[in-house]
């Protein structure tokens, strides 16, 4: 199977809907099958990254948990837009560990490969 | 020629979102381009739905996209795990979880991730809706 790069962003927040389990699932699924996949918060989706979440307390599952066993897909670093999180006033501290924070430089250089992008 | 995929993640009825699909769709298949199939995901798999009913006055576009499927051997493959989460059932899904409604049946197919990741793979595009 020809290996594809494909870059995924998530920018929606944790819990309102579904769309941060989904790109979770997405990322997972197009790893196991061989893709390169890149996975990209930014907006709102900076929120998904925040340490110590209590999921349970909202009668969800803690998906975010997940993110931790990302490395063994060959999914890493996990890249966060700088300045979304400056615009939401989230410190680089507050953030789960294995994260890698990319300015608008990073931003550009991420999406110059040739690849498939999916925004959830 | 570029070969293109479409991957369907938002209700129809919504927004026009599956209408400007269906017509890009047409445009890829009537190009010198080659559509590899549609894929639909999240709330897209609601497009799959056999039970729909079409008001008279609107384009029907499940019919539109079985049309599509049957004319142009264009496979519409829907992810089984999103689809049945959502009370859309292929026969043997139905089965499987002792439902007694069947309401995906072909073209449209229930399938897992992994036959997007190997759509992905055959795709020089891709297009999200």
């Amino acid at each position: 199977m020809t290996q594809r790069h494909i870059t995924i962003i998530a920018q929606q927040g944790p819990y309102a809907n579904s769309a941060g389990q989904d790109a979770l699932d997405f990322a997972m699924a197009m790893a196991n099958f061989g893709q390169h996949v890149n996975l990209v918060f930014m907006h709102d989706g900076v929120f998904q990254l925040l340490a110590n979440q209590h999921a349970e307390s909202i009668f969800r599952k803690d998906f975010t948990k997940c993110f931790a066993a990302l490395t063994y897909y060959d999914i890493e670093p996990i890249y966060v837009c700088q300045r979304s999180l400056a615009a939401r006033n989230v410190s680089p501290n507050d953030l789960i560990v294995g994260v890698e924070t990319l300015d608008e430089v990073g931003m550009q250089a991420l999406f110059k490969t040739p690849q498939h992008l999916v925004t959830f | 020629m570029a070969q293109f995929s479409i991957l369907i993640t938002s209700a129809p009825h919504i927004n026009d979102k599956g209408l400007s699909a269906f017509r890009f769709a047409q445009t890829v298949l009537n190009s010198e381009h080659q559509l590899q199939g549609i894929f639909f995901y999240q709330d897209g798999v609601h497009h799959a739905n056999a039970l729909q009913i079409n008001p008279s006055s609107g384009f029907d576009l499940y019919q539109g996209w079985t049309n599509l499927a049957l004319t142009h051997q264009c496979p519409l493959m829907v992810c089984v795990t999103a689809a049945t989460k959502r009370g859309v059932l292929s026969a043997n899904d139905a089965a499987d979880h002792d439902k007694t409604a069947v309401n995906l049946s072909a073209p449209f197919e229930a399938l897992g991730l992994g036959e997007l990741a190997v759509l992905l793979s055959q795709s020089d595009r891709l297009v999200q809706f």
